[in-house]
C-alpha cells in the first residue's frame, strides 16, 4: 500500500532577527487541518512574552486559557471580541540565552465556509525554575475559511535569529 | 509522494516481562521535530507512578514545570527531576494504560530544547490524571535517543506498553 502523505509542509520560514512578524498567505484550501509548530524566542526584554497567533488577520473572537507556571494555576477567557489575546508565553530576551519556546497550533477544518473556526495552541516556555506551559482554546467569528496565519509577539518585538516556524497540512484521507 | 511523518521505530513490552530503560537510541538527525506516542503502566504496586524521560543518557539540567488536573482539583508544580507525568500503576485496573504525546521541536539544534508534554491518565479510582507540561532541557547537544523508566527505584513498566518515535520534517 502506498504510504499516505501526512503532516505536509506547507512552509518554514527561519527568522534573521530583523523581522517582527511572520505571515503564511495562500495556505491550500486541500487539507482537512492545518497545524503550526513553533520554536522561538523574541527579542523583547521580557522573559515570558505573550504569543499572538492570528488567523486571517481578523479582529473578534473569543477564547479561554489555562496556565500554569509550576506554583499557580489560572484559567481565564474573553468573549468581548476587542481584539488581540495571547494564544500562549513564549521566551523574550531576558531569559537565559539559548532557551527558546515550543509551541503547537490546531487549525480544526480550517477551510470550510459554513462555520466558525476553533483552534488550539499550547505554548511551553519553561525557562529553568521559572516560566510555564500554557494552552488557549478560540474561535473565530467568520465563517470564512482560513487562508493566512500571522505570527508575531508583544510589543511588535523581532523574532530572534534561531527561530523556526513551520505550516504543516494534514489531510482525512 | 513524501510521507514527512515517518515513523521512526516501535516498541511494545511483551507480556512476561517489566521494562526499563525503554527507548530509542541512534536517532537520525534529519527531521525537524521529533514525536513520541506512548501508551504506558507501571508494575508499581502501592499508588500511581510517574513516567521518567531522559534524553542522551543525561539526567541533568532538566526543569519542568507542570499543570495538572485531577477531576476535582488543579495545581501547578515544577521539578529538575527525570518525572514527566502520571501514569496507571498496579494500583489501578489492570488494563488501563495512560496516554502520552512528547514533542520535541528543533532536536538537532545547539540551542536548549524545549519539550512538550501531553498526559492523561484514567484509573477508575478516586481521581484521574491529567497533566500538561514544559520541560526545558539545558544542553545544546543534539538529541540521539531518548529513554523512558519508571521514576521509582526498582520498578519496572509494564508488559504491553508502546513506544512509537515519529520524525517531522519541514520540507
Amino acid at each position: 500500500m502506498a504510504a499516505q502523505t501526512t503532516y505536509t509542509p506547507i512552509a518554514t520560514v527561519t527568522a534573521t532577527g530583523s523581522t517582527n512578524a511572520y505571515q503564511f498567505s495562500s495556505i491550500p484550501q486541500t487539507y482537512t487541518d492545518i497545524v503550526l509548530i513553533g520554536y522561538c524566542r523574541s527579542a523583547q526584554s521580557a522573559v515570558n512574552p505573550g504569543l499572538y497567533v492570528r488567523p486571517n488577520s481578523g479582529t473578534g473572537w473569543s477564547w479561554t486559557y489555562l496556565f500554569g507556571n509550576g506554583s499557580t494555576f489560572a484559567s481565564g477567557r474573553s468573549t468581548l471580541n476587542t481584539g488581540d489575546g495571547a494564544a500562549g508565553i513564549i521566551i523574550g530576551n531576558s531569559a537565559t540565552a539559548n532557551v527558546y519556546a515550543s509551541f503547537e497550533t490546531h487549525f480544526l477544518n480550517y477551510s470550510n465556509t459554513t462555520t466558525y473556526k476553533p483552534y488550539l495552541t499550547m505554548s511551553c516556555a519553561e525557562t529553568g525554575g521559572a516560566g510555564g506551559t500554557y494552552l488557549w482554546a478560540a474561535t473565530t467569528n467568520s465563517t470564512a475559511a482560513i487562508n493566512n496565519v500571522i505570527i508575531y509577539n508583544d510589543s511588535n518585538s523581532n523574532w530572534m535569529v534561531g527561530t523556526t516556524f513551520t505550516l504543516y497540512g494534514i489531510t482525512a484521507a | 509522494m513524501a510521507n514527512t511523518y515517518t515513523k521512526l521505530g516501535s516498541y511494545m513490552i511483551p507480556l512476561g516481562s517489566g521494562g526499563t530503560g525503554i527507548g530509542f537510541s541512534s536517532i537520525p538527525q534529519t527531521y525537524n521535530t521529533l514525536v513520541l506516542h506512548v501508551s504506558v503502566r507501571s508494575l508499581y504496586a502501592s499508588g500511581y507512578d510517574s513516567l521518567g524521560m531522559y534524553l542522551n543518557g543525561v539526567q541533568t539540567n532538566l526543569s519542568n514545570n507542570f499543570m495538572n488536573g485531577t477531576g476535582t482539583g488543579t495545581s501547578s508544580s515544577r521539578s529538575t527531576y527525570r518525572a514527566i507525568s502520571t501514569i496507571n500503576a498496579a494500583y489501578n485496573n489492570p488494563n488501563m494504560f495512560t496516554a502520552v504525546t512528547i514533542t520535541i521541536p528543533n532536536y538537532t539544534s545547539s540551542t536548549f530544547k524545549q519539550i512538550m508534554i501531553e498526559s492523561f491518565e484514567e484509573g477508575q479510582q478516586t481521581a484521574g490524571y491529567g497533566v500538561l507540561a514544559s520541560e526545558l532541557w539545558s544542553n545544546t547537544a543534539a538529541i540521539n535517543s531518548v529513554t523512558f523508566d519508571t521514576a521509582t527505584s526498582g520498578v519496572n513498566l509494564a508488559p504491553y506498553s508502546t513506544f512509537t518515535l515519529y520524525g517531522l520534517k519541514t520540507s
